[in-house]
Formats: structure tokens, sequence, C-alpha cells
């Protein structure tokens, strides 16, 4: 695989302001559009880019465990959510939610609003980061 | 069974898929865990039936606590608890074939996950409440099957999974094209809700055209008439159990959906009956007929099999088309529906069972082509003895389940006075007869022949998959000898279709009034408050 330096020295930013904005996105679409599957996207695309530049081997190495993986874990964690409340004997995916009073200078009365939904909403992000990983992964075997 | 816990049918299927996806490269962990799986799925299959049948009650349960027409409503009733009962345990014998016949590569893979993500697209079908929702376990079963389709390859099975998939997909465009046209129309896809619509005779006059639509796109999934030419060329270049898990499974969820859909929401409507009550009486006739001759037309065991299921589509359409016919008497339309869904249910079981047979019958011979095969009887005796009883019942011989299913539909033809009909579905009956026969008379009767033919008689490959047929068969042969309890099951079933007041009470609770609810004030405030504002994002 030839790649530029001009793309090796840009992916040594791009990949982790994208990553850090694929977590921006993640917070945020609870009650602002964004959420799990865009956020997703964006990880996924810091990813690629992040294989593009430096390379398969690396992004084996990047990753904790095969992005196959992250599919399946994406879904346990999505099916946990809904059985939590089921455990509970009310009907199937309903959602909790609270206010975590977080310290932070610039505003000090700001309540986090946190909701069962958002760990769901992680499935989702793992599964389409998995999803769309693999997918090009398998994609530009066929290609080379 | 409580009430909440219907989601298990959807929950458990998915649970076996990811428990499969982890354990990808351990084969053997993979085979018991989603065994297990389909296990547990069959007990809580005929629990929800225990819970349902004695009195007729549905359980209901509201995704995410979101009140009806805004959330997502799953909801079992005495249809649904039946598919689901036979469906989960053909689904089960098809496992347990696959798992003893299919090689490791054709295991390898993602099988494992994708056979039980087929399983929870299949069973999110027959539980769900929602039509958008509806859609989605469509997409995940078709996802699911096109995965299984591409499995241990052959080139002409790539060029059929090329077609299927492109076929698939426009369905489903107008599939989804229509679910919007209709949510502009009635502002609402809960089933029970549009139900209520219909049942108050408030369907507006622009809605009709796109709910008649509905025809095409589950008429595509069903193979009825002019849109079966997919069928036959795809089934066949399947391996056979994953031919016997589509027929199986697959075009009887489009009936199904077919009952639910014109039988239950939009059979009370006179606008929409009398443009589809003539089309599916007038189709269903054409589609047996053709089918059947096809079948007789053929020459391998497995395009007989593929083109009989659309024969058999034919029958289910009858007993639709009976029961929406405006000018029937209610009691007949009950006997009809009654006797469609008794069909389904046998016709899932057999049809599958026929399948998995011809897989052995190729394991055995070395090839399904009748020309080339022979001597079976002597070979797998009790192979064809199961394949024997499998297809008498399919052909409709007396103590055998599908002559009460054709039984029933034709008696109710005959009252109903649809002559034509009822002839064309007896002289079906008899060619059915005919192509049974020549695949018996072929493959199991004539002088040995074929490939395998010296070497040795039982093949340690072909003894689980016996027993799966063998448990299939004992299904049908119960399905015959307790007709009267599948009956009265069935019976139970169309009551509540035939007057979905029930159903629609239960889903959408008290509030069944006349006016459309979303410009009503509704009494669970604090949910649908903020129903709307949630759902926004």
């Amino acid at each position: 695989m030839c790649t530029s330096v001009i793309l090796k020295v840009g992916a040594r930013m791009i990949v982790p302001l994208s990553l850090v904005f694929a977590v921006f996105i993640y917070f945020k679409g609870h009650q602002t559009p964004g959420g799990g599957f865009v956020a997703g996207l964006v990880a996924a695309v810091a990813l690629i880019v992040h294989r593009m530049s430096f390379g398969t081997q690396s992004l084996r190495r990047m990753l904790p465990f095969s992005e196959r993986y992250f599919i399946a874990i994406g879904l346990t964690l999505a099916l946990g959510t809904g059985f939590g409340a089921f455990a509970q004997g009310l009907p199937f995916l309903t959602s909790a939610h609270g206010y975590l009073h977080l310290p932070t200078t610039i505003n000090q009365d700001y309540n986090f609003e946190w909701a069962s939904v958002m760990a769901f909403d992680l499935g989702v992000f793992m599964v389409v980061a998995g999803v769309v990983v693999g997918m090009i992964d398998v994609l530009t075997k066929e290609v080379q | 069974m409580t009430q909440h816990q219907i989601v298990l049918f959807v929950v458990l299927p998915m649970a076996g898929g990811i428990a499969t996806m982890f354990l990808h490269r351990f084969h053997m962990a993979q085979r018991w865990v989603g065994a297990g799986f389909l296990l547990l799925n069959i007990y809580f299959a005929c629990m929800a039936l225990a819970t349902v049948v004695p009195t007729g009650s549905i359980l209901v349960s509201q995704m995410g606590n979101w009140p009806a027409p805004f959330g997502i409503t799953i909801a079992v009733d005495t249809l649904s608890a039946l598919m689901l009962t036979v469906g989960s345990i053909v689904c089960f014998c098809v496992f347990l074939y696959c798992v003893c016949q299919f090689d490791r590569d054709q295991q390898g893979g993602f099988f494992h996950p994708m056979f039980h993500m087929l399983m929870l697209g299949v069973q999110w079908s027959f539980i769900t409440g929602d039509f958008f929702n509806l859609f989605v376990a469509f997409e995940i079963m078709l996802m699911a099957s096109y995965a299984i389709f591409c499995i241990g390859t052959s080139k002409a099975q790539m060029k059929q999974a090329y077609k299927y998939v492109l076929l698939n997909l426009l369905g489903s465009t107008m599939f989804v094209t229509c679910l919007g046209l209709i949510y502009g129309q009635l502002g609402t896809l809960n089933m029970a809700d549009i139900t209520r619509i219909a049942m108050a005779d408030q369907l507006p006059k622009t809605s009709i055209p796109i709910l008649v639509m509905m025809v095409l796109v589950f008429g595509g999934k069903t193979a009825i008439f002019p849109l079966w030419y997919w069928l036959p060329d795809t089934y066949h270049t399947l391996p056979s159990a994953i031919g016997g898990l589509f027929a199986g499974l697959l075009t009887k969820v489009g009936a199904y959906v077919m009952i639910r859909v014109f039988v239950m929401m939009l059979g009370t409507s006179q606008a929409i009956t009398e443009i589809v009550a003539p089309f599916l009486l007038v189709t269903a006739g054409i589609t047996m007929f053709l089918g059947v001759l096809g079948a007789v037309s053929m020459h391998t065991v497995r395009r007989i099999l593929s083109i009989h299921i659309i024969s058999q589509v034919g029958y289910m359409l009858m007993g639709m088309g009976l029961a929406i016919t405006i000018g029937v008497k209610p009691e007949i339309k009950e006997l009809a529906v009654a006797g469609a869904i008794f069909f389904i249910l046998h016709n899932m079981v057999v049809k599958c069972c026929l399948f998995l047979c011809s897989g052995l019958m190729i394991e055995h011979a070395g090839d399904d082509d009748l020309g080339k095969i022979g001597g079976l009887l002597k070979r797998a005796p009790w192979l064809a003895t199961l394949f024997m009883i499998a297809a008498l019942s399919l052909a409709g011989l007396p103590p055998l389940s599908g002559f009460f299913g054709k039984w029933v539909l034709l008696s109710a033809g005959f009252r109903s006075e649809h002559y034509i009909v009822v002839s064309i579905a007896v002289l079906t009956s008899l060619f059915t007869l005919l192509s049974m026969l020549k695949i018996w008379s072929y493959g199991f009767w004539s002088p040995a022949q074929g490939k395998h033919v010296d070497k040795p008689q039982i093949l340690p490959r072909t003894v689980g998959g016996t027993w799966a047929i063998a448990l299939l068969v004992l299904m049908s042969l119960s399905m015959g000898f307790g007709a009267q309890k599948y009956y009265s099951m069935c019976a139970t079933a169309a009551k509540s279709l035939i007057d979905p007041s029930a159903y629609v009470r239960a889903v959408l609770g008290e509030r069944n009034t006349p006016k459309r609810v979303l410009n009503n004030p509704v009494s669970h405030k604090t949910h649908v408050q903020s129903a709307p504002e949630k759902i926004s994002h």
C-alpha cells in the first residue's frame, strides 16, 4: 500500500480529533441532533483514515480486538439495556433517566442528564463503527 | 406467560445470534448454544400458546412503555402464538439437519449467527403490531437470508442470489414507500389503530389505492400468481436444508402478514375488500393450478418441490379471499380463515420436511434428477417411509394433516357457492398427488441406479438428518390425528381476526372511540405529552 507523507502527517491530527468529535456527538445526541449512529460513522472514518495511512496491521494493533467483536459487543449492550427494564417487570426497553451534578467551572449549576438509553446508544455506536470498518476491510481486500 | 414476556421471542433469537457470534471460532460450542436457544424458544412459544388459546386473550407489550399509537406495540394473539410454535419447531428441525449434514465450510463463517438472526426476523414479524416495525423485521429476515443464500456457494446459486436480492430490494422499496404514504394519509402506522379506522369506516378515499398496493408487496414475498417468477428459479439452487427453511418459513411469513393485513386490518372496510377479494380469489385459482402444472412438468426433485410452494400458496389465498368476500356469512368467513391458518401451519411443516427429504435423497443417490436416481426404497427404507407420509400429507390424503386444511377450505368454498375455485382446488390436489407419486416411483421404487449405489447403506451423516425429518413427520401426523384440537385453535384465531375489536381494545386500551386518536385528549397524560418530543430526535 502506497501512502503519501502528507496523508501520514495529516492522519496524526485527523484521527484523534475525529475520535474526540465522535465522543462529543455521542453525548450531544441525547437531546439534540447527533447520537450513537452518527458518532459511530465518524469514529469509523477516523479508523479508516488511520488504516489508509498506516496500513491494516497498524489498525489491528490499535484496536483492542477484531472489529467483528465490536458488532457482537454493541449488540449485547443494546440488548442488555432493554433487558434491564424487562427484569424489573417493565416493558422491554423502558428508559430510566436522572440528573447528575457535575462540578464544572463554567456553569456552576449544570446538571448532566443521563438516561439508560445512552448504553443502548453506545451499543449502536459500536455496531456502526464495527460494521463500517469491517465492510471497508473486506471490500479493499477484494480490490487488492 | 405474562404480558411483557412476549418480547422474549425477539430477545432469545437475538441473544442466540450474539452468543454464536462471540463463539464463531468454536464449532461445537456454537452448535450446542444455538440448540439451547432454539429449544428455549420452543418452550416459550408453547407457553404463549397455552396462555392465549383457552381464553382467546391477547398479550400486548408496549416497547419502552410508550402508549400505543405512538410507540411500538408487540402483541401475541392466537394466530401469532400458533405461527410462533410451529415456526420455532420447524426452525429447530432445520437446525438439527444443518448441524448434522453440513460440512464445516457450510457451517463456518457466520452461518450460525445468521441462522438465529433469520429466526429473529421471522418471529418479530409474527408478533409485531406496528407496520413500520414489520418492515424492519422483514429487512432483518431478508438480510439474514441474503447472507445464508451465499454460504457454500456454487456459481448457479450466486446467479440466483443476485436475482433474489434485486427482487427483494424492489419489494422492500415498494413496501416502505407504501408505508410512508399510509402514514401521510392516516397519521398512524399502528396496526390496531389502522384496524380501528377501518372499522369505523373512516379510511380516506385516497388511502385505498395505497392499501391495495400492499397486495403486490406481500404477494411478491408470498409468490402469488403474477409475481411468483423469482421463486422456482431460486429455491432449487439452495442447499436443501436452507431451501426447506426458506420454503417453510419465509413464504409463510408473507402469507401470515396477508392474513393479518387483509383479513384483520382491512377486512372490515368494504371499499378495500370489494377490490381485493375478487383479485385474491382469481389469483388463488390461477396460482394453485399453474403451480401444480409446473410441478408435474419438472423432473428434478427440488424443482418440483419449489414450484409446489406456489401451488400451495393458492390454497391460502383462497381462504383469505373467501374471508373478505362481501356477502359471505360470518361463520363461513371464520371457517375460511381457520382453514387458511390450518393450511399454513400444515404447509410449514410438510414443505420443510419434503425439502429435507430431497437433501437426504441427494446424499444417498448423488443427484436429484429423477432420471438419474432410483432404488432408494431398498437403500434408505426409513427415508422412503418418511417421504411417503409427508408426500401423501401434502397431497391431502385423509388421515393426514393436508386433508383437514383442504377440507375446511373446500367446505367454506362450497357453502359460499364459489364452485369454480373449489373445483380448481380439487383438481390441483389430484395433480399434487401425481407429482408426488412421480418422485416416489422414479426416486424410490424404480430399479437402483445413481452414483452412490454401491456405497454402504447407512451413511453416518444422514442419521441426524433422518431424525430431523422424523420429528417433522411426527408433527405433521399429530396435526392429522389431532386435527380437532388444532382446528379449534385455528377457529379461535379466526374468530378474533374476523371481528378484530378485541385486538383493538387490547392494544389501544379503552379509548377505542371512532374519533382519531391523534386529535383526542388522551388518558395517559404523562407519557403521551412527553412522547412526541422524545420521538422527534
